[in-house]
């Protein structure tokens, strides 16, 4: 960290909002990439005159030296955020509210889909997500997690059961221009990026200099303002799913839906498309209904309020399901031969192991506790290569049985 | 410069993003560029007279490679790759910028809008294809008007004939050919002149049978002048002559020669060809072959003289010495020689001046065929008139008809494209077997179509299920247009207009691309509705 920053940081008055506080907080401890984040979602409802003085600061921010003192670079954030505070705090916040569509409640009830061809039939699910709340899909390959996703984005006709977007439904496709859907694989985007950002925003609306700011400000939120002159296939997997992020947000949309965005991304890319999904689904201004499916079921864990777990194309109810499952599970991974292992587990209270690949999962049928555990493995000198606590983790559900 | 395409760009992106979208502020400009280059450009290149008229020294010239016709035609044929290419290049860039999959917000008829200006793209692109030849002509005559060109054509006619007649290799058959003249002229005027010119050149002009009824006398009426040495009358079709090739920049090559002096050289000409040595030894083997042709010789030679192939075994052009010909024109009978005149006169190849000679400084020696060829299309008439009228038409109809294209590089993907084209062609077999059943009258056909457009309407407004649904509206579309122009042709049919008049026109291809558009309007928003459709 940099003390040089510290030193510079201005202590947030007392009543400063949430944002301001937080901003503050990522700049007192040198965390630039957390504090433009946090500034820039709330840059976004703020007046032109304010957007684009933040943007003439991010100007100056990446024409700095990359050795250029740290108190140089707080300044320049300072400035910025006082002039989105002052924005904030002359502006009523139902004004900047309504800058956009109104997020809406997401509901499906009932929601059935059959296919013929591989026989496979989803549901019933009934599925909510309120605006500010994610809820992750999780599931194997071909458990009907794209297809809820499609189903929610009006890509496919559900055979049974409703689907409330919040908004009317006679004109079908009024209704799906407010709904953003990220397939695993997007269209490619031809010509330049900047055009398709700019015509996403123009088409919902924003027009002239409030267009370009506004596109500059969802980059830059993105952190994709290096990569503006790019052409697509010059784009990683990661800075792909970022720039098609980017256009969803420019659409405002009531609901947004993203089918596998963490897939073929590196584990820092997930942490940071992750930890940016979360913040702007609970943007304060603008709170958005966020549906994912993954795989990386501990990450989405993270982010997600609530998740739904498919199994063979219908839910399983995580929560009845833990009940079953008193005792504690834990994942592990260790170099001990199979025989002496088994031999070391049957020493331990009443459970079940499986093992998956070089990964052992024990399940506990009683009251015995993680630290009970590590406490065995201590003293019986297990070498531990990996362990995770998956007590409460929708990891359990894939152990088969 | 970059930054200037990208002002016009983001302008455009702001204004109206229907035509950014659709990439027209970058292609309609460039059709109207490309309309101006041709109409501008290439018109104004080719319009100029002095450059069709000439050639240079010693080439001859043939009918059917005038320099002007070629280049004409290359000038098609170039708007037409070039209009081709355009409309491809657009396609491929639309379709790359096709945004149909985002559903960006769009009224109910936006795709009305996009087809119209797609109409008015189309119909730039294809105007100098469809009306090149059309704005030729009318700047041709515009650059010809007040001058009397039906005239000035007529004597570049007669120049022709008589550098054809008076070609020194001609000398021994110009005594016959004058002889056949001057017998037919007393035998039947009129029915000699019209049977010796039924293919003449003149005669096949139907605007100058128009302006000039008794065009046919006028290649006998060539010959005639020069026989009877009517230097006046020859004297006012040279003034014509030399009227037209010096209002565009010819002179006479001898310098200071009058009308008339070039007249009385032409009479000279005349008479020295006829005393000629060529002439006087023609004379000498007619007349011992008179002397000596034995009865068996006079049946061979009217055998001879039944002969399709009479008189064109021996081209002098070819055995380059006239008197290898002399045993050939020998067994001719004067009917013979009459048709021989008829083809000396009509022959295609025009070898350069000798007489008459008129030069560009730039273009060459003028050549009489390709003066009066190149007058033919200065002279305004009432067909050129329709013509040009209908070409215009087509041009502005033509954007209707060909941004249909628009709709299905918008709207469709590759396979339903296909698959709407696979649909199409079976259509019309099934059209036929519906005639052959005895199903195709006025009730019955129009049913099919609306049959389908009311298909498309209960799977997508009712049923909304996508499927067939772009097939059933692009097929009941495609029908709609093809009933359509029955029913306009049948109306106009039905209305007896006169034919080349503007109503007649109008009820053709304009009437039928304004339904087309109305159609298209009244689709919008089932095409819409569809496209919000999920599983499409």
């Amino acid at each position: 960290m940099e003390n040089n920053a510290t030193a510079s940081a201005q202590p947030a008055p007392a009543h400063a909002p949430p944002w301001a506080l937080a901003t503050e907080h990522a700049l007192g401890a040198g965390q630039w990439h957390g504090a433009w984040s946090t500034l820039l979602d709330a840059a976004l409802p703020v007046p032109l005159s304010v957007q684009q003085q933040v943007l003439a600061s991010l100007d100056a921010w990446d024409a700095l030296p990359a050795q250029a003192p740290a108190a140089q670079r707080a300044a320049l954030l300072h400035t910025a955020l006082a002039a989105v505070r002052g924005a904030h705090h002359h502006t009523h916040s139902a004004t900047l509210t309504a800058t956009g569509r109104q997020a809406r409640r997401v509901q499906g009830s009932g929601l059935v889909k059959r296919f013929r061809k591989g026989a496979f039939t989803l549901g019933p699910v009934d599925v909510q997500v309120a605006p500010g709340h994610i809820l992750g899909l999780v599931g194997e390959n071909g458990n009907g997690k794209t297809t809820l996703l499609r189903l929610l984005a009006a890509d496919l006709a559900p055979d049974a059961g409703q689907i409330d977007w919040g908004a009317t439904a006679r004109d079908p496709y009024a209704l799906r221009s407010q709904l953003a859907y990220i397939p695993q694989r997007p269209h490619p985007w031809g010509g330049r990026l900047m055009d398709h950002l700019q015509f996403a925003a123009r088409s919902h609306g924003v027009v002239g200099e409030a267009n370009r700011c506004l596109v500059e400000l969802v980059i830059a939120r993105l952190s994709l303002r290096p990569f503006r002159g790019h052409q697509w296939k010059q784009l990683s997997s990661g800075y792909k799913m970022r720039f098609e992020l980017a256009r969803a947000l420019l659409t405002q949309p009531c609901v947004l839906l993203l089918d596998e965005p963490l897939a073929n991304l590196d584990i820092n890319a997930q942490q940071t498309l992750l930890s940016d999904l979360q913040s702007l689904a609970r943007s304060p201004w603008r709170p958005m209904a966020l549906v994912l499916s993954s795989q990386q079921l501990y990450e989405v864990e993270k982010v997600a309020d609530a998740v739904l777990f498919l199994e063979h194309g219908h839910p399983r109810s995580v929560q009845e399901r833990f009940a079953q499952m008193a005792g504690c599970a834990i994942e592990f991974e260790t170099s001990w031969p199979e025989p002496i292992l088994s031999a070391w587990l049957g020493q331990l209270p009443p459970h079940t192991h499986q093992v998956n690949g070089h990964t052992h999962i024990v399940s506990f049928q009683g009251d015995t506790s993680t630290a009970d555990f590590l406490r065995a493995a201590v003293d019986a000198g297990l070498p531990l290569g990996y362990l995770r606590d998956i007590t409460g983790s929708t990891r359990r559900l894939f152990v088969k049985d | 410069m970059r930054r200037l395409t990208t002002a016009w760009d983001q302008w455009f992106l702001m204004h109206s993003p229907l035509l950014w979208q659709l990439r027209l502020h970058w292609y309609l400009p460039l059709a109207l560029l490309w309309c101006l280059l041709m109409f501008g450009g290439w018109i104004g290149w080719t319009a100029e007279p002095a450059r069709w008229m000439g050639s240079p020294e010693g080439i001859a010239v043939a009918a059917w490679n005038r320099p002007e016709d070629t280049t004409r035609q290359a000038g098609g044929i170039i708007a037409w790759i070039i209009a081709f290419g355009l409309a491809l290049w657009w396609l491929w860039r639309v379709r790359i910028h096709n945004r149909w999959r985002e559903i960006a917000p769009a009224p109910r008829l936006g795709l009305w809008c996009e087809y119209l200006w797609g109409a008015l793209f189309f119909a730039l692109l294809l105007a100098p294809t469809l009306l090149l030849d059309a704005a030729y002509r009318d700047r041709i005559q515009r650059l010809w008007q007040g001058q009397d060109t039906a005239a000035q054509q007529q004597a570049a006619w007669h120049v022709r004939r008589w550098e054809l007649l008076l070609a020194p290799d001609n000398a021994a058959r110009l005594v016959e050919w004058t002889q056949a003249a001057q017998a037919m002229q007393a035998a039947e005027p009129s029915t000699a002149a019209a049977e010796i010119h039924d293919n003449d050149k003149c005669n096949e002009n139907q605007r100058y049978r128009e302006y000039d009824p008794g065009c046919a006398t006028n290649a006998l009426q060539s010959l005639h002048w020069l026989a009877q040495a009517d230097t006046d009358a020859i004297a006012q079709q040279l003034a014509h002559y030399g009227a037209a090739l010096g209002r565009w920049g010819y002179a006479p090559v001898r310098p200071g020669a009058s009308a008339q002096d070039q007249a009385q050289q032409l009479v000279s000409a005349y008479q020295a060809a006829l005393q000629s040595p060529l002439a006087q030894e023609w004379r000498n083997s007619k007349a011992q072959h008179a002397r000596t042709a034995q009865p068996q010789d006079r049946a061979r030679d009217a055998r001879a003289a039944q002969s399709p192939r009479d008189g064109r075994d021996c081209d002098v052009a070819v055995s380059r010495d006239p008197r290898a010909c002399f045993a050939s024109d020998l067994a001719r009978s004067p009917s013979q020689w009459r048709d021989n005149l008829h083809s000396a006169l009509q022959q295609h190849l025009s070898p350069p001046p000798r007489l008459v000679q008129w030069a560009h400084p730039r273009y060459g020696m003028a050549q009489p065929g390709l003066v009066a060829h190149h007058l033919e299309g200065a002279t305004p008439s009432q067909r050129a008139q329709e013509r040009q009228r209908s070409s215009v038409l087509a041009a502005a109809s033509g954007g209707f008809f060909a941004a249909l294209a628009l709709i299905a590089a918008r709207l469709l993907s590759l396979r339903q494209i296909a698959a709407l084209c696979g649909a199409l062609t079976l259509a019309a077999p099934a059209l036929t077997l519906l005639g052959v059943a005895g199903l195709a009258n006025n009730i019955m056909l129009p049913l099919v179509p609306t049959t389908l457009l009311a298909l498309a309407w209960v799977r997508i407004a009712l049923l909304r299920r996508p499927w067939g649904g772009s097939t059933l509206l692009g097929l009941g579309l495609a029908l709609s247009l093809a009933g359509s122009a029955s029913v306009w042709d049948e109306a106009a049919r039905a209305l007896e207009l006169p034919d080349g008049s503007w109503p007649e026109l109008l009820t053709g291809a304009p009437a039928v691309a304004v339904s087309t558009a109305l159609l298209v309007a009244a689709l919008s928003p089932l095409w819409r509705r569809w496209r919000a459709l999920p599983e499409r």
